[in-house]
């Protein structure tokens, strides 16, 4: 599809321009026409060179007739002054007169003397025995003397004709030869350049040809390939128009759909989806041409299609627009996610199941706050009543194990209390905001020491923001300042630091204390529930405090870890930011 | 009661508690804080509201001499709630202080007792020293310090 144009782009740009063209066959037409030039040229030349040379020809005959005229003339005279006269003078005259006016065409004047002649010799001759000769030889000699003028004029005349002719005739050949000789030297010359032009053109042409070739065999090969990448893409692909139907379509679309080949081609895509789906599409269609970005299709909804025997399958549809010279087409990749809805079913099925444990679980963690606490406050109370009235009755072993029996129960109490604080930090809801660390810490070691605080040094650094929940972050940091309390209280010069440092590229906050500390080995552990580095007689615990910890820094997606030595103190350090490590922690 | 605490305004506690062993350790708490007030205890909602609306008639007790009402969420048929409401919409009892006493730390329950109108909500201690020393807190504040309208 993308190679469609290439075979056009081509040839415009390989092939000859018009004009290159053009220049070949101007050329032959002028080549052509010089030659016919020539030609007619040539054929009139000639033509008039054979009208002169019969023109000078017939003046020679002329002047020929001429000649035996003047002879007949001579003749006559002769025999009219000599002693003989041929009977047959004047005829002789006559006739040779005759031919010479034949050819000379109309000449009255020479006519009328070769005639004035004739008939002064004919006078002459049938009384030659009688006259005297001197008598009638006046008559002749006067016609012979005008007939010999007119003639030598005529002969003049005719002489300077020939001449003439004879020039012209020469004239023209010349003029024929130098026709001929330019003329087939421009037609050669002429036809020289159209054949180089007409050669150039068939090189242009054929180089052009194949360059078109060529680009329709790229075209093809381009066509080619995208047809086998349609045809191996591992979805469902079809082809589609602006009015819905199908114009093209892989064969895992024929797989995927049920159709034959041929079936697929009378088919629009509505054809393709569920019968509930087809009212609207229509539309849908002309929005994703009219806005053609390449998405998911229907975004957030769970969308079906339908093969051939009506069955639907759940699918995953993605959108792209391609521009083509039929017109702008939608592709569209369909893909069976039965199996990942089915898995993504399941999973909703699992934790459904799983919120519904945790929703019976918080039901039981509330009736056990209300219910297992009151017994406690009625073991402790009755305790403490037979200690306060009946004191004096019991023998001090008595009055040890009420002690006894009542701190039990109060301990019990402690831990159904963190119990339930952890419980509610893990389903309370999140909502985080910046807190002043700094200013709650102060605040809650202050509640904490209560109103008669001990000697501790603090150190407190000022401006830690924190974006967290700030009810979360008050429980957080009344367990670790609790702590901190706790494990300094036996040390001679108690300390207690919160901060911000960093810990592999990771910005943590934390609360150190030089108090008790706990064994490296067990840093992990200590965020369990009911975990304990200590002993209860060292040091009272529910070991749910470091639970409640990691559990608030996990809701916030932070981290929560220990770094500590036994004798010289604990470091608790959190974050409420995802850090390199929150994934694994 | 004894005639010890003149300080302490004569009056009546009305304790809707349904446990028995809570009932009595209030009882002792209050008399180890020298109260002199009279005790009523109504063991559940139905019957405190019972009480309440005048169907169950008590010739020792009255609403009108009702000084503070210690009142228990939890409670069998009516829930403490339910009680807290009744109490409010009680012409007499409208304006009387009701402390909230529960053993959970439910913040919805918290809630919806501020809500209906209760004056304090307080946790029972487990350690009875701490629960003794509460009870007498809060005689201390609402029977003497707090003036309740008459």
């Amino acid at each position: 599809l993308a190679g469609a144009g290439t075979a056009a782009d081509a040839t415009g740009r390989l092939g000859m321009t018009p004009r290159e063209g053009r220049a070949g066959y101007i050329g032959w037409v002028a080549a052509l026409l010089v030659g016919a030039g020539v030609g007619i040229t040539s054929y009139r030349s000639v033509t008039e060179q054979s009208d002169a040379s019969h023109a000078v020809e017939q003046k020679l005959e002329l002047l020929g007739a001429m000649a035996s005229l003047e002879a007949a003339v001579t003749g006559a005279l002769a025999s009219i002054s000599g002693t003989e006269l041929p009977a047959n003078s004047p005829a002789r005259v006559e006739k040779q007169g005759r031919e010479v006016l034949q050819l000379i065409g109309a000449e009255p004047d020479l006519s009328r003397d070769v005639d004035r002649f004739v008939r002064a010799l004919e006078a002459e001759t049938p009384k030659a025995a009688a006259q005297p000769p001197a008598a009638t030889a006046g008559n002749v000699l006067e016609a012979h003397a005008a007939l010999s003028q007119r003639l030598q004029r005529i002969r003049d005349r005719e002489t300077s004709s020939l001449a003439q002719l004879r020039s012209e005739r020469a004239t023209a050949a010349q003029r024929t030869r130098v026709t001929m000789v330019v003329g087939s030297a421009v037609s050669f010359a002429l036809l020289g350049w159209a054949l180089y032009w007409l050669r150039r053109e068939n090189v242009l042409r054929l180089a052009s040809e194949q360059a078109a070739l060529r680009a329709r065999a790229q075209a093809k090969r381009a066509h080619e390939r995208s047809d086998k990448m349609l045809h191996s893409a591992p979805d469902a692909t079809i082809v589609a128009n602006t009015d819905g139907r199908i114009v093209e379509w892989n064969e895992r679309a024929l797989a995927v759909f049920g159709y034959e080949a041929k079936e697929f081609e009378a088919l629009t895509v509505e054809d393709l989806l569920p019968r509930s789906a087809r009212p609207g599409h229509a539309s849908q269609r002309a929005g994703f041409f009219k806005k053609p970005t390449a998405r998911p299709m229907g975004q957030g909804r769970d969308l079906s299609a339908m093969r051939k025997d009506g069955s639907e399958f759940p699918a995953e549809i993605s959108l792209a627009s391609i521009e083509t010279e039929d017109g702008r087409l939608a592709i569209a990749a369909v893909r069976d996610v039965t199996v990942q809805r089915e898995a993504a079913r399941e999973l909703m099925r699992q934790r459904e199941r799983s919120d519904a444990a945790n929703r019976e679980l918080e039901a039981f963690s509330y009736s056990v706050a209300h219910d297992l606490r009151s017994p406690l406050r009625s073991v402790d109370g009755f305790s403490q009543a037979l200690i306060e009235d009946h004191g004096a009755e019991l023998s001090p072993g008595a009055h040890e194990y009420l002690t006894r029996i009542r701190a039990a129960a109060q301990r019990m109490g402690r831990l159904i209390d963190d119990l339930l604080s952890l419980s509610r930090v893990s389903r309370s809801d999140l909502t985080r905001g910046p807190v002043d660390l700094s200013h709650l810490a102060r605040e809650v070691l202050e509640s904490l020491q209560g109103v008669e605080p001990r000697a501790i040094e603090v150190h407190i650094a000022d401006g830690l923001v924190a974006d967290a929940d700030p009810r979360l972050t008050r429980i957080l940091l009344e367990n670790l300042l609790g702590n901190a309390l706790k494990f300094t209280s036996k040390v001679p010069n108690p300390k207690i630091e919160v901060g911000a440092t960093e810990r592999e590229g990771d910005a943590y906050w934390f609360v150190r204390d030089n108090g008790a500390g706990f064994d490296a080995a067990h840093a992990k552990k200590l965020f369990g529930v009911f975990q304990r580095a200590h002993r209860e007689d060292e040091f009272p615990g529910t070991g749910i405090g470091l639970a409640t910890v990691e559990r608030i820094v996990r809701r916030h997606g932070g981290r929560a870890f220990a770094e500590g030595e036994v004798g010289k103190g604990a470091t608790v350090f959190f974050s409420f930011e995802r850090t390199g490590k929150a994934s694994d922690s | 009661m004894t005639e010890q605490g003149d300080t302490m305004r004569a009056g009546l506690i009305l304790l809707v508690e349904d446990n028995l062993d809570d009932e009595l350790l209030t009882k002792r708490a209050l008399k180890q804080a020298n109260f002199r007030s009279n005790l009523h205890v109504v063991r559940d909602g139905a019957e405190a509201l019972d009480w309440l609306s005048g169907r169950v008639k008590n010739a020792e007790f009255d609403p009108k001499d009702v000084s503070l009402v210690l009142l228990d969420l939890k409670l069998p048929k009516v829930d403490g709630l339910e009680v807290l409401r009744g109490i409010r919409a009680h012409g007499v009892l409208e304006h009387v202080p009701v402390v909230v006493l529960t053993s959970s730390r439910e913040e919805e329950d918290l809630r919806k007792s501020y809500e209906l109108g209760a004056n304090s909500c307080v946790r029972k201690p487990v350690d009875f020293r701490r629960f003794a020393d509460t009870v007498k807190q809060l005689g201390l504040y609402w029977l003497a310090l707090n003036e309740p309208v008459k």
